[in-house]
């Protein structure tokens, strides 16, 4: 249906592949490329943001959390929520900025929003070991005790981001308010899904609610991967598995439903 | 071969319906370079942004067997602070082309020299056209599809373009939509009329552009 060559699955999946690697080798380039610094700013980005809350934390005397140093504390914060915060921009971004090559039959809407969100999460996937590194050069006690504890939640970051970032773009099409509505839900997010405090030091009303967010699971799963037994008590693998898959699934559906809207664009 | 099945294609204007295909059945054979004619606003670009699969249709479908260009001329698709080569890289890695083949083509073709590794926003509109023009030869399309044929570049270049059009015509079949009949004379074999969502075709071309002549001008 696609190029045409001949119409099984297979093939079809192989064009995909070769688009979506295609497209990420050139936002590699235009991602940072116009900067002298280049990829170094998504590591000054992060480290930034850390490191404000990290001051914070120290002016207002909280102790470094459970058996972890802050840092890595707010690593386990911050690196799952750029990853998950990135696919919804690339939601809402990813077709405006690349409308042009929808003209090329082999690449989808789909494929721009999953070559971004991929390489994003590539990208903080190494802005992590990068910081990781810093902080165990700065002094600070570094452990990682699962490390497949750390690259499922990541995984899941990103299944979250992806699929919220198709649902996003779906609405986006249909409802151009969506691009106004979004950031201010994501502020939401930002406070409530546990970047730079615990559960468990929250009364337990306040956990009850937060615990429906499947965010706060994955953040706090990521910090279990540094300390094991962090969290126990609250996380649940299964809940964050299941929303995951049900988001991308959602997401894929409205996807192929939105792009009947795509005309109106082009 | 090209088969549109039960093709339609409609567009919400306004509180409206636009319709610009409605129920098209019909077999593109290779070989036979086929024309478009079309008044303004009839959809021909809209047909062949359908063909090439860059738009779906509101129902039915298309069977391509061969490969399709992307609608000649189109230079909408290079990234700006990329250079010619890397956008022509990315190009060659979507349609699985050897890009050190098609590369070697391109730089003799489109005689861009030393801009070949310039963002493409530093081309004139002409240099880019050169650009997308000499890709589009690179590639081997076993249908080109041609939205209006605009010569690109100076005199020099639209001799070697025609020359490589005529070359391509062996094995190539062109799809052109024009309302100018002499484009349509010039390089077609066979001429088909899209008018109010039928596409009608016609063996001989002047019964299709005596047709055309007579239909009433379009009202805005």
């Amino acid at each position: 249906m696609i190029t045409g060559m001949d119409n099984t699955f297979q093939h079809a999946f192989k064009v995909q592949q070769r688009v979506i690697w295609a497209l990420m080798l050139r936002e590699s380039k235009t991602l940072f490329g116009k900067h002298k610094l280049g990829y170094l700013w998504a590591v000054i980005q992060a480290a930034f943001q850390i490191s404000v809350f990290w001051v914070i934390r120290e002016v207002a005397g909280v102790q470094a959390p459970h058996g972890m140093s802050t840092p890595v504390f707010l690593l386990g914060g911050f690196v799952p929520w750029f990853i998950f915060s990135n696919g919804i921009t690339n939601g809402m971004n990813a077709i405006n900025g690349n409308r042009a090559l929808l003209t090329y039959p082999q690449v989808s809407p789909l494929d721009l929003l999953m070559a971004r969100t991929l390489l994003q999460g590539a990208m903080q996937t190494l802005v992590l070991v990068v910081l990781l590194i810093a902080s165990c050069a700065m002094g600070q006690e570094v452990s990682i005790e699962t490390p497949h504890v750390i690259l499922a939640a990541l995984l899941l970051a990103l299944i979250l981001g992806l699929g919220g970032g198709m649902i996003c773009s779906a609405f986006n099409l249909i409802w151009p308010a969506t691009e106004q509505l979004v950031p201010m839900l994501l502020r939401i997010l930002f406070f409530t899904s546990g970047l730079f405090f615990s559960m468990v030091d929250l009364p337990a009303s306040v956990q009850g609610i937060l615990s429906l967010n499947p965010l706060t699971h994955v953040i706090e799963m990521m910090r279990q991967g540094f300390v094991s037994g962090y969290g126990e008590q609250f996380i649940s693998v299964i809940y964050a598995f299941s929303f995951s898959l049900s988001i991308l699934t959602i997401g894929l559906l409205l996807e192929r439903y939105a792009r009947r809207y795509l005309d109106r664009l082009i | 071969m090209i088969k549109l099945v039960n093709l339609c294609k409609y567009y919400r204007v306004g509180q409206g319906v636009k319709t610009v295909l409605n129920n098209v059945n019909a077999h593109i054979k290779p070989g036979r370079n086929l024309g478009i004619l079309g008044q303004n606003g009839a959809g021909k670009s809209s047909l062949l942004r359908l063909i090439g699969g860059a738009e779906l249709p509101t129902s039915g479908h298309i069977c391509r067997h061969g490969r399709v260009s992307w609608p000649i001329g189109f230079s909408g698709g290079f990234h700006g602070s990329l250079s010619g080569r890397e956008n022509l890289r990315f190009i060659c890695r979507i349609y699985d082309a050897c890009i050190n083949e098609i590369t070697e083509f391109v730089e003799d073709f489109s005689e861009l020299g030393a801009y070949m590794d310039m963002p493409v926003n530093t081309y004139s509109s002409g240099m880019k056209a050169k650009l997308a023009f000499g890709l589009s030869m690179a590639i081997n399309f076993d249908y080109y599809l041609i939205d209006e044929i605009t010569a690109v570049g100076d005199a020099n270049f639209k001799k070697k373009s025609k020359a490589e059009f005529e070359r391509r015509k062996d094995h190539s079949t062109l799809l052109v939509v024009s309302h100018s009949i002499s484009t349509i004379r010039e390089h077609c074999d066979i001429a088909a009329v899209l008018h109010k969502g039928d596409l009608l075709f016609y063996d001989d071309m002047e019964e299709a552009i005596t047709f055309y002549q007579a239909l009433p001008a379009t009202k805005h």
